[in-house]
């Protein structure tokens, strides 16, 4: 007997996608579309199986009915054949996972004791990973074991690892702080290393993924001790520099394969932006609510449809909501929820009840982005901007995978990153655009992993690290020597070696994750355990005394902040209200590295003259001086205190761009309005840049740090000029002016390169910030475009900051014109 | 762009795993002062005597070290670059005669350890037959506490019998990156040896050497049977010891007491500033610390063999109940009952004596001597204190329903077995015992007395 789909209680309705969106445009909830886009299918490409490949993976394949591969999955395999290492950049579900397991198998199946180490960013995905390839490993006939090897491994299970595991699946900081200090004990292992796989390549970006370059110059080193080469294997989602970003983590040449030989069905793409309800304060109609209607309407429509929150949160609401909504017409096991830690079994329950049509509706936090088949889906909906492109398209992915038409539909929240994306739907159709940025010679990251190398293996004169050139190596190794880290001495032959010199273990003081080393535990009185851990970085802003700290949706309140120990003892309570700490940030320009015409053509059309924008070298100091209470839900400000903790400084990287104090004066008098919202217009100008700058790098916003300086303005810096409080200078003339200057730098020590990135794209940047104030469906200026307001704005022009930003943009321009 | 180096001289220092804090470099730096040193020399003095040492000298360098602490002041690293076919390696060679003790013990009493007993103490077959006069005695000292590739072992020692006197050879790395020709003298020592002891040895010392040997391209020997003198001391002293130290075992065992001695947490300083300054410092007394390590280990061996062998009246009886389930657990059920009854009428504590008639009768049943089993059992209820009691009714219903066959006695002691079994065990060993009552008394042809 066959299972027969439930009928539909509501034949009446739409039935498909096109019907379904026909009906949105009758019923009006169109309105609020503001992309509609249909992708036109692709074809296959596909190609005989190379002879290249061996006799029993050929039989694998057979066995699965493939009896032709993709043409890029042929290109990976005769590259790798070739020796050469290589990057796929091929959209989801296209076929990825064969492009490494391929060459994989091949030399597994030619050589007995070959070995393999895979990478992947979370644990849940290697123990996925490690499951289909010991089923193809088995279906080959191969008997080399394939073992995750990860924190949760068992002490027994590890020495098999090390001894006989044919492919290792593991994640980078395993690899950092549990195999690389121990190679000794993984000799055989190196020894017979021909393939490293790093998959989910796009992901290592930034801090984690300069850490990650670093720990493949280590990995090279140690498999070069052993007497190998591997060959480099990435795999990566659609970014803008795929084969860049590769051969930056890989420390070589990289060739990229990224031209997809995986059908795609017809994909119509649509953004939906839910209505403003509040005009004043921008106030959009819930987006989870939204998603659900929409969600709601599709299931109906008979659409299969996987909904992605952007947190476990959001997952529960709107897994109650479609459950309340749909339950009684479906039944509640129609509607179902896919959380990271489900087990393999309990995934392919659903995989399985999704096809034969038991499950109509999935709601998933990003598990699922990560490359885990969940069966054929005719739609996805984002609830919320996944942060980039690239997470974007895939999870619309998901959806589609072969054949026949899907649809993707994004429902932004009025979080500024997202409404950014409503402003400019299209920006969505070019995926590919985004670059993802790593920085291995960042001098702090760097070092970090000198020690950890010098640790794994002594250094002699002569060598290089990655494409660290030897006199550079040698200075940061005198650098490690004069802190009395490694030693300093000559090997027989007379030669100049480096060997670590101390009873530390440095990997375990390194984390992948952050650049901080130093992190506070925070220790709950109540009870005396150890509630969470937090970066040095934000212990100034979280933990200051009186703070309340938020953790598992419970309010704990900061009593003592034991700064030389890195201790925070909190306790619980529950107060009506949160603080916010109130920062001084001072950034001194150190060092110009470049300096270019700002124009603002690109926004007003015009040719005007330009105003001069740069980056360089700062040094930023910031410092704790107080917090304010703000009421949960009303967001009044009820009370006030002083904080003492000392100043964080850190040299970095910084873009600017600064407004002369004549300009200033000039639209004062133009506008009739005081210096004071002037300053204000000039925040919300900078608010609305680093929105727009993290959107444009792909990069978490707190990674970006944003200042205006000018030290007029009491709420920035606290102190007068005449009590030491200093104005960065740049470049020449404006004598005593104090010119306003937006800086937005690196929050991360000696920077990973989005200043530079910044100044690069400098245009860009002022154009969708341009177009984000001016596009805003808000009156006054709201969250999503310009900032709240920093109080010092008297009422009378409280209401229209946002038509003042604006007037501040074109007289900047128009002044430019002179 | 600001260069390189610019960029590092910003930076406030190397960051975390730097290592040797500040603190204890400081300490290790701090030079002694004259009067320390003297103190020094003259505990070195009494230990020695202690030591109720023969016509040899033990360690001939403390020996200078006592006539004259000059030389160590200056700084002069104790031994010699010696020769060998790999390189120069700088030895410390050092013979004790076999009445030399360490404490009160002779360290000669090591080789009347016979492998057998070894063999059940260390609950390892592989020791069996083993020829005890070729024992290697191996102690390290490290410059970390980790076994993975950055710790080296800057000092290895080794000690081995030639006929009754113990040869103790330390092997200093003067310069990092010269391990070659040390790590393979140690591979010739362990090629010669039938078996190696150490302590801690087999999740430190050996792991340790192993990563050396890979990293210096030596080939790793292979390490005949291993005996971890840390695994038989735990097994006999962890309920009665808060701690089981070789420093413990020294105290305890040989009634030796370290003065003077350098904290395993001062070595690596100390060490790491010798490589910087070649100011040996207290190089010498970590030398010294490792010549006590490994001679103590020597005595260990003996001192436990000793008391293993026959029962030692004077011992703690906490000590005969652990021995007696060492022995039980090697299958050696002559010494487990000997241990036992010692353990047991030795007047130590009610835990101690309960905890001992129950090994005994453990041994007596698997022995099959039922009558000693009910004398144990009994014996055992007898000094049992509230909490203990329902173990034994427990073994005892066990004793009744299945070797003497007496249901009714068994129903007994099984209402008392809570909270020793879970309460539904209980339900079905009482329901159980019931119908079998009931059936022995039919057979007899008699009612129940007994009602649940």
């Amino acid at each position: 007997m066959t299972f027969r789909p439930q009928q539909t209680p509501w034949a009446g309705g739409p039935r498909g996608i096109d019907e379904l969106i026909a009906e949105w445009e009758a019923k009006g909830t169109y309105r609020d579309v503001g992309l509609d886009e249909t992708i036109p299918p692709t074809p296959r490409r596909a190609q005989p199986i190379p002879d290249s490949l061996p006799d029993p993976v050929r039989r694998a394949l057979r066995g699965r009915g493939i009896e032709q591969l993709y043409a890029h999955q042929v290109e990976a395999l005769a590259r790798a054949l070739r020796g050469e290492s290589f990057v796929v950049a091929t959209p989801t579900a296209s076929g990825k996972s064969l492009c490494y397991n391929l060459p994989v198998l091949s030399a597994l199946a030619d050589d007995p004791d070959a070995r393999a180490l895979y990478l992947f960013p979370t644990k849940a995905l290697s123990r996925d990973q490690e499951e289909a390839v010991r089923a193809l490993l088995g279906e080959a006939g191969l008997t080399h074991g394939a073992i995750t090897f990860d924190g949760d491994t068992p002490g027994d299970v590890r020495r098999a690892a090390r001894e006989r595991g044919g492919v290792i699946l593991s994640n980078p900081d395993m690899l950092h702080a549990g195999i690389l200090p121990h190679h000794a004990g993984w000799a055989r292992f190196f020894a017979n290393l021909r393939y490293v796989v790093v998959d989910e390549l796009h992901g290592y970006r930034g801090v984690f993924g300069s850490h990650l370059a670093n720990v493949m110059r280590r990995l090279v080193r140690v498999a070069r001790f052993h007497g190998s080469d591997p060959v480099f294997i990435g795999a990566s989602a659609t970014i803008g520099n795929p084969a860049e970003h590769a051969s930056r983590i890989f420390g070589r040449d990289v060739a990229v394969i990224d031209q997809s030989g995986a059908p795609t069905g017809e994909r119509r793409v649509l953004v939906y932006n839910p209505p403003i309800v509040n005009a004043e304060l921008g106030m959009r109609a819930s987006y989870l609510k939204s998603a659900v209607r929409l969600t709601a309407d599709l299931v109906r429509a008979g659409v299969t449809t996987l909904v992605f929150g952007q947190s476990r949160n959001a997952v529960e609401v709107m897994l109650k909501y479609l459950r309340d909504r749909l339950g009684k017409e479906l039944g509640e096991g129609m509607v179902h929820a896919y959380r990271g830690g489900y087990l393999p079994n309990q995934r392919r329950a659903i995989e399985r009840k999704l096809r034969a049509g038991e499950i109509r509706c999935v709601v998933a936090t990003n598990a699922l982005e990560l490359g885990i088949d969940i069966g054929a889906l005719d739609a996805v909906v984002c609830a919320g901007y996944p942060g980039s492109l690239a997470g974007t398209w895939q999870r619309f992915g998901r959806a589609g995978r072969r054949e026949g038409k899907s649809l993707g539909l994004l429902v932004t929240s009025s979080n500024p990153l997202d409404q950014f994306v409503a402003r400019e739907p299209e920006q969505l159709l070019r995926a590919g655009v985004e670059h993802a940025r790593i920085d291995p010679d960042n001098v702090e990251i760097l070092l970090q992993h000198l020690k950890c190398a010098a640790f794994e293996l002594p250094f002699e004169e002569g060598d290089r690290f990655g494409e660290v050139p030897a006199d550079t190596l040698a200075d940061a190794l005198g650098f490690l020597a004069q802190h009395r880290v490694v030693h300093e001495g000559t090997d027989a032959a007379g030669k100049q070696v480096w060997h670590w010199a101390s009873d530390a273990y440095p990997a375990s003081s390194v984390s992948l994750r952050s650049l901080s080393w130093d992190n506070f535990v925070i220790i709950d009185l109540d009870g005396d355990r150890t509630i969470a851990e937090m970066d040095w970085r934000s212990t100034h802003t979280m933990l200051h005394e009186q703070a309340i700290y938020q953790h598992a949706a419970e309010q704990y309140q900061v009593e003592r902040l034991d700064f030389e120990n890195h201790k925070a003892y909190v306790r619980k309570v529950a107060p009506d209200y949160y603080t916010t700490a109130q920062t001084h940030t001072k950034v001194t320009v150190t060092e110009q590295e470049d300096e270019a015409p700002m124009s603002w053509s690109v926004i007003l059309g015009t040719d005007a003259r330009p105003l001069q924008a740069g980056y360089g070298e700062v040094s930023v100091v910031e410092k704790v001086v107080g917090y304010k209470k703000i009421k949960f839900h009303t967001h009044e400000n009820v009370g006030y205190g002083e904080v003492d903790l000392p100043e964080m400084q850190m040299h970095t990287t910084s873009f600017w761009l600064t407004v002369p104090e004549d300009v200033v004066a000039a639209f004062m008098e133009a506008e009739l309005v005081p210096r004071a919202t002037v300053i204000d217009a000039l925040r919300g100008l900078l608010n609305a840049l680093h929105v727009a700058g993290a959107l444009g790098l792909m990069t978490d916003p707190r990674d970006l740090g944003k200042v205006l300086g000018d030290h007029a303005d009491p709420e920035e810096f606290g102190r007068r000029p005449d009590e030491g409080g200093t104005l960065p200078r740049l470049g020449t003339g404006n004598a005593g002016g104090f010119d306003p200057t937006l800086f937005l730098f690196d929050r991360v020590p000696g920077g990973i390169g989005l200043a530079s990135r910044l100044f690069q794209e400098r245009e860009a940047l002022f154009r969708r910030a341009h177009t984000s104030i001016v596009g805003c469906g808000c009156e006054a200026g709201c969250p999503a475009c310009i900032g709240p307001s920093t109080g010092v704005v008297g009422e009378r022009e409280l209401g229209k900051r946002r038509p003042l930003v604006v007037a501040l943009l074109r007289f900047l321009g128009s002044r430019a014109l002179q | 762009m600001s260069s390189f180096r610019d960029k590092l001289a910003r930076l406030g220092g190397a960051g975390p795993g730097a290592g040797v804090t500040e603190a204890r470099e400081a300490e290790a730096a701090e030079p002694v002062g004259k009067s320390a040193r003297l103190a020094r020399a003259r505990g070195l003095v009494e230990q020695l005597g202690r030591r109720r040492m023969g016509a040899g000298a033990l360690l001939a360098s403390r020996l200078s070290t006592v006539e004259a602490p000059a030389p160590v002041a200056s700084g002069v690293l104790p031994g010699a670059a010696e020769e060998t076919p790999h390189g120069p390696v700088h030895t410390v060679r050092s013979w004790l005669q076999p009445a030399d003790c360490h404490g009160h013990v002779p360290v000669a009493r090591a080789l009347e350890a016979d492998a057998a007993l070894l063999a059940e103490l260390a609950l390892d077959p592989s020791l069996e037959g083993l020829d005890v006069r070729r024992m290697l005695l191996i102690d390290t000292e490290t410059t970390g506490l980790s076994t993975a590739a950055g710790t080296v072992a800057f000092l290895i020692g080794v000690a081995f019998f030639e006929d009754e006197s113990l040869c103790v050879e330390q092997y200093v790395l003067t310069e990092l990156g010269r391990e070659r020709p040390i790590l393979e003298r140690l591979a010739e020592r362990i090629a010669t040896a039938s078996m190696v002891v150490s302590y801690n040895g087999k999740s430190f010392d050996w792991p340790l050497l192993r990563t050396r040997f890979v990293l210096n391209r030596v080939p790793t020997p292979p390490l005949p049977p291993h005996l971890d003198l840390l695994h038989c001391a735990r097994r006999v002293f962890k309920k009665r010891l808060e701690r089981v130290r070789l420093i413990d075992m020294e105290r305890e065992l040989l009634g030796f007491v370290r003065e003077h001695d350098v904290s395993g947490a001062e070595i690596p300083g100390i060490y790491l500033r010798f490589l910087r300054s070649r100011d040996p410092g207290r190089l010498d007394a970590v030398i010294e610390h490792n010549g006590h390590d490994l001679v103590a280990l020597a005595a260990i061996a003996g001192e436990l063999t000793r008391r293993f062998r026959d029962v030692q009246r004077e011992d703690d009886p906490r000590d005969h109940l652990a021995f007696a389930r060492i022995a039980e657990r090697a299958g050696d059920p002559e010494r487990a009952r000997a241990f036992a009854q010692a353990a047991a009428r030795g007047g130590g504590d009610a835990r101690c004596t309960v905890d001992a008639w129950m090994t005994l009768a453990r041994v007596a049943r698997r022995g099959a001597r039922s009558h000693e089993e009910a004398m144990a059992l009994h014996s055992a209820l007898e000094r049992a204190p509230a909490e203990a009691r329902p173990r034994v009714h427990l073994e005892l219903s066990k004793y009744y329903e299945r070797r003497a066959r007496r249901p009714a006695l068994a129903l007994r002691h099984a209402m008392q077995t809570a909270p020793a079994e879970d309460p539904s065990a209980q339900d079905r060993r009482i329901a159980r015992l019931c119908a079998r009552l009931a059936r022995h008394n039919r057979r007899r042809g008699r009612r129940p007395r007994f009602k649940r």
